[in-house]
C-alpha cells in the first residue's frame, strides 16, 4: 500500500455579512476535476515554489516567515500558506485581499481598476503571469495580516491525492464581486452555512468531510465579526486527519473505531 | 510485486501460486496466504480460516486435482479451513502430530498423516520436506519444496510485521532457535503465511534474531529502572518504541522473553514480580 506524502496546501474561507446574515464564498468544482469532482469547496489549492519565495515574504502584510512558522508549529516556510491563501483566493474567486501602501484594504471599484485586474486574472489562470510580481508591479501588499488561521486538515491516507492543507477565513473586500465575469469555468455563489447544510443533508449539496465541518462551526456565528473573533480565540488548532475503514467509511478522530482503522498497526505493519 | 488482494490469484513461480483469505487486520496483515504447489496433482499450504469465500476461490482454483492439503500450525487463520476443502476434494491432510492446547488452536485438527521433522512427502511432480520450527507454535511446520528453495514459512516468518510468541505454547527460545536453523539450508526466497515473498531469506533470519536479541536486551536494561517490576511496569518501557494499541500484543512477547531470561536464570519471578539476577546480566 503506497503511503502518499501530502502536499502542503492552502484553503480560504471568505466571508461577508449579508442582509440574510453571515455567508461564505463557495465555488463548485467542474466535473472534469481531477481532485473532489463537482464538489462544492472553498477556495484553495497545492502551494505554489514562489509561494515560499523571498519577494512573496517581503510583501506579507504585518506578518513575517518566523511567526507564521510559529502559528502553524512548522520550522519554516509558514509563510508560505498564507500567501498561496491569498493567490488562491485571487486566482479562484477574483477577491484580492491586499493593502495599498497606506495599509487600506484594495477595493477595485473603478471601472478602468476592474477591467485591469480581470485581465491581471486571467493572465495568471492562463500562467502568463505570475501572482507575486503583479502584486509588486501594482504596488500591493499582501493583507496577510486580515486571514486567520483556523483549521487544519490532512486527506486520509490511501486517497489518491493527498493534501496537508490549512484553513484560513477572511472578511472579503467589498464591492469586490465586479470581477467576476462569463468566462469564469467554476460556479461561484456566497452562502448562508446553515443553508448549504441544509441542501447537503437533502442531498443537493455535495461537500466533503472538511467543508462540512466548517460549515458547521460557521453556522454558529450570526456575523462575520462574531466568527472571526471566536476564530481568533482558538488556542490549538490540532491537525485532523480522517481515516477511512475497510469498508469504506469515513472516521474523524474520537469518532468509535478511529483508532484502529487504517492506521500501519490496523493493517498488520509493525514490528515489536 | 504489488499489492496482495484477498482472492485474486498471484502466481509465484511457474509451480506456485497464492490466493490470500479475506481475513486482513492487525494480526493478519493484508490476509492469510494460501499456496498451491504443482501442475497436475497439487498441493495446498494454509487453506486459512473457515471462510465460504475463501472455500470458493481456492476450489476455482484447485478444481479436483487437490490431492494434499498441508498445514504449517493450527492457529484459527490456518488451518480450519481445512475441514470443508477436504470435504469438497478429498484431499489428504497433513501436519504435525500434537496439537497443543491452550486455546488458540483448531481444536478439530487431525492430520490422515501426521509429520515430523525432516520427513519428506513426494507429490509426484514436486517434494515437500518438513522443518519443524517451534517458537510461535510448537507444532509449527516450514515447508520446503525442494529443489526450488522456496520455503512457505506460515507463521514462523511473516512480511510486513514480527510474529507473536504466546506463552505458554510460544516458546522464545525455542523461536531464535528455529530462525538459526533457516540459516542451515540452502534457500532461495520464503513465501510467509501473511504478506509478499521475501527474497532474502538468511538476511531476513539474521535481521529477526538480531531484532528479537535487541529487545531481550532492552527487557534487561528495564530493570535498571525498576528491579524487582511487574510485567505491566516493564512493559511501556521496553516497547517505548511501539504504538500502545499494540501493547497488548507486545505483553505476550514481553512475557515469552522473561520466560527465556529466566530459564537462562538471568531473571527470578516471585508472584508474579520479576527481578534481574544480582548477579548482573
Ligand atoms: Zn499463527
Amino acid at each position: 500500500m503506497s503511503e502518499l506524502t501530502p502536499l502542503p496546501a492552502a484553503t480560504v474561507t471568505l466571508i461577508r455579512d449579508s442582509e440574510a446574515g453571515l455567508e461564505v464564498l463557495m465555488l463548485q468544482r467542474n466535473f472534469q476535476s481531477g481532485f473532489m469532482p463537482g464538489m462544492h469547496v472553498f477556495p484553495g489549492g497545492a502551494l505554489d515554489e514562489a509561494d515560499y519565495s523571498a519577494q512573496a515574504c517581503a510583501l506579507c502584510s504585518g506578518l513575517d516567515d518566523a511567526t507564521a512558522s510559529g502559528i502553524l508549529r512548522v520550522r519554516g516556510g509558514g509563510l508560505g500558506y498564507w500567501v498561496a491563501a491569498v493567490r488562491e483566493s485571487f486566482e479562484e474567486a477574483g477577491i484580492l485581499l491586499a493593502c495599498d501602501p497606506d495599509g487600506g484594504l484594495v477595493v477595485l471599484d473603478e471601472p478602468e481598476e476592474i477591467d485591469r485586474f480581470r485581465a491581471h486574472r486571467h493572465a495568471l489562470n492562463a500562467g502568463e503571469k505570475e501572482f507575486i510580481a503583479l502584486c509588486a508591479a501594482e504596488n500591493l501588499r499582501l493583507a496577510t495580516d486580515r486571514l486567520v488561521y483556523f483549521s487544519h486538515w490532512i486527506t486520509p491516507q490511501g486517497a489518491p491525492r493527498r493534501y496537508d492543507t490549512r484553513f484560513f477565513a477572511a472578511r472579503a473586500p467589498q464591492a469586490q464581486d465586479a470581477l467576476h465575469d462569463n468566462l469564469e469555468t467554476i460556479a461561484h455563489q456566497w452562502v448562508a452555512p446553515g443553508a448549504a447544510l441544509a441542501a447537503h443533508a437533502e442531498g443537493r449539496f455535495n461537500m466533503r468531510t472538511p467543508t462540512l465541518k466548517t460549515l458547521e462551526m460557521f453556522a454558529r456565528h450570526e456575523t462575520a465579526d462574531a466568527l472571526l473573533e471566536a476564530l481568533r480565540a482558538r488556542q490549538e488548532v490540532p491537525a485532523i486527519l480522517p481515516r477511512i475503514t475497510r469498508d469504506g467509511r469515513r472516521l474523524l478522530p474520537g469518532d468509535p473505531g478511529y483508532e484502529e482503522a487504517d492506521s500501519a498497526e490496523g493493517r498488520g505493519k509493525w514490528e515489536i | 510485486m504489488g499489492d496482495i488482494v484477498p482472492g485474486v490469484i498471484a502466481r509465484i513461480n511457474d509451480l506456485v501460486i497464492r490466493i490470500t483469505a479475506p481475513n486482513p487486520g492487525m494480526m493478519t496483515g493484508p490476509g492469510t496466504n494460501s499456496y498451491v504447489v504443482g501442475k497436475e496433482e497439487l498441493a495446498l499450504i494454509d487453506p486459512g480460516p473457515e471462510s465460504e469465500t475463501h472455500l470458493s476461490a481456492l476450489l476455482g482454483a484447485v478444481g479436483k486435482r487437490l490431492r494434499w492439503i498441508f498445514c504449517t500450525h493450527t492457529h484459527l487463520d490456518h488451518s480450519p479451513g481445512a475441514r470443508a476443502l477436504k470435504a469438497a476434494t478429498g484431499a489428504q491432510l497433513l501436519g504435525f502430530a500434537r496439537t497443543p492446547a491452550d486455546g488458540r488452536q483448531d481444536p478439530d485438527f487431525v492430520p490422515d498423516q501426521a509429520l515430523r521433522d525432516g520427513d519428506i512427502v513426494d507429490c509426484g511432480g514436486f517434494r515437500l520436506r518438513a522443518v519443524h520450527t517451534p517458537g510461535h507454535a510448537s507444532n509449527h511446520l516450514c515447508y520446503l519444496l525442494e529443489g526450488q528453495a522456496l520455503l512457505f514459512t506460515g507463521d514462523h516468518v511473516m512480511q510486513g510485521s514480527t510474529v507473536v510468541i504466546s506463552p505458554p505454547d510460544g516458546d522464545m527460545a525455542a523461536y531464535l532457535h528455529s530462525l538459526e536453523r533457516l540459516l542451515s539450508f540452502e534457500l532461495a526466497a520464503l513465501a510467509p503465511g501473511h504478506g509478499l515473498v521475501i527474497e532474502t531469506p538468511h538476511e531476513e533470519a539474521r535481521r529477526l534474531i538480531a531484532h528479537r536479541l535487541k529487545r531481550e536486551r532492552k527487557v534487561l536494561d528495564a530493570f535498571d529502572r525498576r528491579n524487582p517490576a511487574h510485567l505491566d511496569e516493564l512493559l511501556p518501557i521496553v516497547y517505548n518504541d511501539a504504538h500502545p494499541r499494540l501493547h497488548p500484543v507486545a505483553r505476550r512477547s514481553l512475557h515469552a522473553h522473561l520466560i527465556k531470561l529466566q530459564r537462562e536464570g538471568r531473571v527470578v519471578e516471585t508472584e508474579g514480580a520479576w527481578m534481574r539476577d544480582a548477579g548482573g546480566c
